[in-house]
């Protein structure tokens, strides 16, 4: 174990860090071992663990996003919209991995990696607004500009989400219906529900490890940007005279 | 072996893979800004036109890990 730059053995996001790495090994096991297996999908069911959490942490970043984006529109400050694009980039993975995982559970149960359903199609939208979000960050040059663009996409990519949630129950699909948040309420043994839910009380805490992390980052690429250009204009001024 | 133990297991190893590969890539984010905040700290003390930062200042207030 070594000091960290503060001086402190450990500070505050070590031992965030750590909470979350137990609670994560702790869901694993309750996933691939502790939960029973499903009578009629057999051990494939246990994707359900990986994947309904990657989702529910999608639709989580994607909210981050909104509000993120909602209050750099509103405020006009850099730390609305480093919070903005922390979460987005952890939302295009987020999602990349329910699509993944969805296809692989999806192969065993529909017989298919892939089909044009409703639930799935309106996920891959969410994932090409996410792919754009960052293709106009780094296309248009202005950063007040790209910033302002990439807020307004951000609230549309929210916008998907209640029409990914809803999808199941608007159209006809393959994708089964809600099993946990139903208003006649789960529909699942206790050992599954309890293992479900462990697993997305894991994976929350690590999206919030890593948007801690990835935030302080991109408070501090804007920090050196502004000091890198402060220094240059000094040094500018220093030439002058 | 159930043939669909094999979906398990990869859909677990894929989304590791990836929540791991991130991790690493965060904390090399992490040194090269450390690298770039040290740069630019030596660059500011050699610079006739600006003031000397007090010792670790500079660095401080663009270390993501020093809060």
């Amino acid at each position: 174990m070594s000091r960290n730059r503060s001086g402190s053995w450990l500070n505050l996001g070590s031992i965030f860090g750590l909470i979350t790495a137990v609670v994560v090994t702790i869901a694993l096991y309750m996933a691939l071992i502790y939960a029973p297996t499903d009578s009629v999908q057999g051990v494939s069911q246990r994707i359900l663990y990986i994947h309904a959490p990657v989702a529910w942490i999608a639709y989580l970043a994607a909210f981050v996003v909104f509000v993120g984006s909602i209050g750099y529109l509103i405020k006009r400050t850099q730390f609305w919209d480093q919070l903005a694009r922390s979460a987005a980039e952890l939302s295009l993975i987020f999602v990349t991995l329910a699509l993944v995982t969805g296809s692989l559970w999806g192969r065993p149960i529909w017989g298919t990696w892939w089909t044009w359903d409703a639930r799935l199609t309106t996920t891959l939208i969410l994932w090409f607004i996410f792919l754009g979000y960052f293709m106009l960050r780094s296309y248009v040059a202005e950063q007040g500009r790209a910033a302002t663009y990439a807020a307004v996409l951000g609230v549309i990519g929210f916008i998907d989400i209640p029409i990914i949630h809803m999808s199941v129950q608007w159209w006809r699909t393959l994708h089964p219906e809600p099993v946990v948040v139903r208003v006649e309420g789960p529909n699942m043994p206790n050992e599954m529900l309890i293992a479900l839910l462990v697993s997305i009380l894991a994976y929350t805490l690590l999206f919030a490890c890593l948007l801690y992390q990835k935030f302080l980052i991109e408070r501090a690429k804007d920090q050196l940007a502004e000091r890198r250009f402060e220094l240059v204009e000094r040094q500018a001024e220093g030439a002058a005279f | 072996m159930d043939d669909n133990l094999m979906y398990v297991f990869v859909a677990f190893l894929i989304s590791w893979i990836v929540i791991g590969g991130y991790l690493v890539t965060l904390g090399r984010q992490v040194q090269n800004l450390r690298e770039e905040a040290d740069e630019l700290s030596s660059e500011a003390i050699s610079s006739p036109e600006s003031p000397r930062p007090t010792s670790g200042q500079e660095r401080a207030s663009v270390d993501p890990i020093t809060r």
